[in-house]
């Protein structure tokens, strides 16, 4: 089980905010949900979208073409956090060449994973989520659905971003 | 090879994740360029966030502006009546006529004390209380 530290935490989300400040300017214009498409075209990313050979896998990443990988079979939820986890990889871990997401990580975003897999499930989640804006959402309405439906993303990312921000 | 070499090692686990890799993703047929967010998830977003927006309007404006308006009302409304009750015990007891108007003044003084109550409990339970962002 990898459990961050809360220095790792708070340079993980301010990584998280540089990538979204870069990209739309200022904090305060960012609305979710998040489009990450406009990330990737901003670092030169390019992004492939079909199926794996196995059938587990949700994504995939390799740093010397630049390409992130994604199943053309997940709902648009997963393959967005897929993305942004391998973004996640892509600009926290620069000794990581190849990375290849499996759908059973997806379900263990409590920590449950190696470090460098927890690092880039708390970059997805905090790119996708941004602190302020969950926070804002929490206080009006304490329904993860609800929550999950304004930032498109699955309720099992909600939950978890919630859990880790100690708000459940 | 010497398996003692540790460097070659390295070398050789790094070819076997590539070639893992490669097979991972070796049937990958289609490539879509553009990711953009689909117009569905778009449009409900953008529902759920008119809704919340709209409620915390009327909670900060609407019911904000409302509060301040009764609770001077109430506040002046409260004042006035207790000076107009205690101005006619005053009377009462200066006419040397307080002991004919006992009934009526008891009376005066419990409704007074029960529109006070109530009036507090109306502000309390109804005008101050937390809007339920749950139902929007």
């Amino acid at each position: 089980m990898a459990i961050l530290s809360k220095d790792q935490i708070l340079s993980i989300e301010s990584s998280a905010q540089d990538v979204l400040l870069s990209v739309f300017d200022n904090l305060d214009s960012v609305q979710p949900p998040i489009d990450i498409f406009k990330i990737l075209k901003k670092y030169n990313l390019k992004l492939q979208v079909g199926r794996f050979k196995e059938e587990n896998i949700a994504g995939a990443y390799k740093r010397l073409d630049n390409t992130i990988f994604v199943n053309s079979d997940d709902p648009y939820p997963r393959q967005v956090f897929t993305i942004a986890h391998e973004l996640g990889h892509h600009f926290l871990h620069n000794d990581k060449n190849e990375e290849v997401f499996l759908r059973t990580a997806l379900t263990k975003l409590d920590g449950q994973n190696s470090p460098q897999e927890s690092e880039a499930n708390w970059f997805a989640a905090s790119l996708l989520m941004p602190k302020k804006l969950i926070l804002k959402y929490w206080e009006l309405t304490h329904d993860v659905e609800k929550i999950s439906a304004i930032f498109g993303v699955s309720p099992t990312a909600v939950y978890f971003r919630l859990k880790n921000l100690q708000l459940l | 090879m010497s398996p003692k070499n540790p460097e070659h090692n390295v070398v050789i686990s790094a070819a076997s994740a590539d070639e893992n890799f490669k097979s991972s993703i070796g049937s990958f047929i289609s490539e879509n360029s553009d990711f953009s967010i689909p117009s569905a998830i778009v449009e409900k977003s953008k529902d759920i966030k008119t809704r919340l927006d709209t409620a915390r309007f009327w909670d900060v404006v609407t019911q904000i502006a409302l509060r301040i308006g009764f609770s001077v009302f109430f506040g002046f409304l409260l004042f006035y009546q207790n000076i107009r009750v205690f101005g006619l015990v005053i009377d009462s007891i200066r006419n040397g006529s307080i002991r004919d108007l006992q009934i009526i003044i008891g009376v005066v003084i419990s409704g007074t004390l029960i529109e006070t109550y109530k009036i507090s409990e109306i502000m309390v339970k109804w005008m101050f209380k937390d809007i339920d962002y749950k139902k929007y």
